[in-house]
């Protein structure tokens, strides 16, 4: 079962902010500068948490915010901008 | 510390039975440690990882990681030394040690599981059978490592925060060494052990996906628990823009149109890429998409399947059994007869289906309908693939006959066709039915591919050039459901546009942009709809039940039979 999850983090060096900013993007959308949001089931969670456990040191800090469907589709709510996609099930295809 | 073989221990030190291990030939590759607690868990786990090296990480697997690296800053001293790579001739294992200590005595292993322990009658905890085992196999490497004996080993689970004691006796090296030896003996067969007895053993198992233990008891246990995903993971990427580049950023796909448009994809979210037409993909993007096992594919604009790439390394066994099977001629029309039979019945059905409640066109489909019965009668008797090929082309002579019926009052003339023309496609309707059938052949090359078998040797299909006879052979199970059926029912509702959706050229007729838009579309949804199997009982949507039908044809050849081509229409 996926759910929205909410990722940020603070990295206190360059090199690792940047291995990590740039593992979190295979995974889903940046939405601010050290926000990510992403779609992830149990198992993929897991392996995000490993892959960035092997990146990030002591000092840093992460913080995975897991989000159940009602709260994903309140978020549009108290926010500007356009968040039409947090309440829409992604879609399973692509045409570009 | 390496895993080389190392030098006999210093003969000084007397070992406690260093002499009874059992000592394999000289060439034979060490065996994996944690090789041994798969096969204690499971011989057939055992050998899909080591021998079909079939490895999937699960959840439990990337804790147990994480688990393990968290234990690992090393502190220098040197009663305790972490993580620790070990081997032995003699014992024919290597294997990486969690932990060794020494308090006041010998040494003790260490081994860390993430996991709860099994309880004694006392309610004292005690080590599993496997983890007792791979601890064993630790000190016995620790043992020659040293020169000094090991008499304990240790299991440490972190869920009940307890640790199992676990003795190093001759009773515990004789159960090692037999594990060592059933171990070679399946490395050196070439057929997959059966399911384990206890189904519950599967619930935890990471490999239950590929394995699917729950077909396999479908006869004595109809209602056991089913493991496989219902639907997909990832998404798949169609790249219909002529003018498109996919390349690489980091860990995504950037797909740039003309100059101004910019999509970036992150690459965990696909499951596979199709590029229809001439649009560009950077090397780059390949070997990410390699690397990750996504699968890239080409296509005509007009929708003929041209290349993909295919990342399946090792699978050797898997391909073995393959060739061995389908090089028997009686298996092979066994095979063809189901997959024929299944084809023809879901033509069958689906004139039926459309025609029910229509008393002038059931009338007008009649003798079709006759001629469709008359067909499958005979294709059970079929001895050989020419009579099964003259069949099956009589069959659908009379569904495409009969198919125009199926197609409501409104739909204007120019959809409508008679017969069926391809390269090139002289109507609309065969122009959609052509480009959705290269979509479908594109989506059971890569159900083919993921389940690992080889798509160049089927069993119906000749051997040709321009296309791989086995995805051939499994598409004829899908066109009906998977692309006949949405497309007729797409132009009762009136979706297709006469001008905007089609190109017409002086004898023959294309798909334009917005076309193939609309094809990809209906064909993509459709692989999302979700129908039950009447096999298993289990509702999975039609992109996993491509999957599936692969998984169930292996199956026919690795002595669980019976299960291929059952799928039908209601």
């Amino acid at each position: 079962m996926k759910h929205w999850h909410l990722i940020t983090y603070d990295v206190r060096d360059p090199k690792r902010l940047r291995k990590a900013a740039k593992t979190l993007e295979g995974y889903g959308t940046r939405i601010q500068y050290s926000v990510f949001r992403i779609r992830l089931d149990a198992n993929t969670l897991e392996r995000l948490h490993w892959e960035l456990g092997q990146i990030l040191a002591d000092e840093d800090d992460l913080l995975v915010i897991p989000l159940c469907p009602t709260c994903a589709g309140k978020v549009p709510l108290h926010s500007t901008g356009d968040q039409s996609d947090w309440t829409d099930r992604p879609q399973s295809f692509k045409i570009v | 510390m390496s895993n080389r073989p190392r030098s006999e221990p210093n003969s000084s030190i007397t070992m406690p039975q260093a002499s009874s291990a059992v000592e394999p030939p000289e060439d034979e590759p060490l065996v994996r440690v944690m090789a041994l607690h798969a096969l204690s868990y499971c011989e057939r786990l055992f050998y899909l990882e080591e021998v079909e090296e079939i490895r999937v990480a699960d959840a439990p697997v990337y804790a147990g990681r994480r688990l393990h690296d968290d234990l690992l800053p090393d502190d220098e001293q040197a009663s305790e030394r972490r993580s620790w790579e070990l081997s032995s001739t003699r014992w024919g294992i290597f294997g990486k040690v969690d932990a060794a200590r020494r308090r006041d005595g010998p040494w003790v292993v260490y081994e860390h599981k993430r996991g709860r322990c099994r309880r004694g009658p006392n309610k004292e905890p005690r080590a599993w059978p496997s983890d007792q085992l791979q601890a064993v196999a630790y000190a016995v490497l620790l043992e020659e490592e040293l020169g000094q004996p090991v008499p304990e080993a240790r299991v440490r689970y972190h869920r009940d925060n307890v640790t199992a004691r676990v003795a190093v006796d001759e009773a515990a090296r004789e159960e090692l060494r037999q594990a060592i030896q059933r171990a070679r003996e399946l490395r050196a067969q070439t057929t997959r052990p059966p399911v384990h007895e206890n189904e519950r053993v599967c619930t935890g198992c990471s490999l239950k996906v590929v394995c699917l233990p729950e077909e396999e008891r479908l006869e004595e246990r109809p209602h056991s628990p089913t493991f496989f995903p219902a639907n997909r993971e990832g998404q798949t990427l169609h790249v219909v823009s002529p003018k498109a580049q996919v390349s690489r950023s980091g860990e995504t796909l950037v797909v740039r149109q003309d100059d101004s448009q910019r999509q970036t994809v992150p690459i965990r979210l696909v499951d596979s890429v199709v590029v229809h037409g001439h649009a560009q993909v950077t090397t780059q993007a390949i070997h990410l998409c390699a690397h990750h096992g996504i699968g890239v594919h080409w296509l005509t604009a007009g929708g003929r399947f041209k290349a993909s790439t295919m990342n399946s390394f090792g699978r050797v066994q898997q391909r073995l059994r393959q060739y061995e099977a389908l090089s028997d001629e009686t298996t092979c029309i066994n095979l063809a007869r189901q997959l024929v039979h299944a084809k023809v019945e879901s033509q069958l059905r689906y004139i039926l289906r459309g025609t029910r409640g229509n008393e002038s066109a059931r009338s007008a489909v009649q003798t079709d309908i006759e001629r469709i019965r008359e067909a499958m009668r005979k294709l059970d008797s079929a001895q050989s693939p020419d009579t099964l090929l003259g069949l099956e082309g009589l069959a659908a002579k009379s569904y495409f006959a009969g198919l125009p019926q199926l197609l409501s009052a409104s739909v204007p003339s120019e959809l409508h066709f008679s017969g069926r023309t391809k390269r090139p496609p002289r109507d609309r309707f065969n122009c959609l039915l052509g480009f959705g059938y290269g979509l479908l052949q594109s989506a059971v090359t890569r159900a083919i591919l993921a389940v690992g078998l080889e798509p160049s040797l089927g069993f119906y299909h000749r051997p040709r050039s321009a296309a791989h006879p086995l995805v051939l052979d499994l598409m004829e199970l899908f066109r009906v459901p998977l692309w006949d059926m949405p497309l007729v029912g797409s132009l009762n509702r009136g979706q297709w546009q006469i001008e905007d959706d089609f190109e017409l050229r002086p004898g023959h007729v294309w798909l334009s942009d917005t076309g193939r838009k609309k094809a990809l579309t209906l064909f993509e949804q459709r692989l999302e709809e979700s129908a039950k199997h009447p096999h298993t009982g289990q509702a999975l949507t039609y992109a996993r039940m491509l999957e599936l039908e692969v998984r169930l044809l292996e199956k026919e050849w690795t002595g669980c039979p019976g299960h291929f081509a059952k799928f039908r229409l209601r």
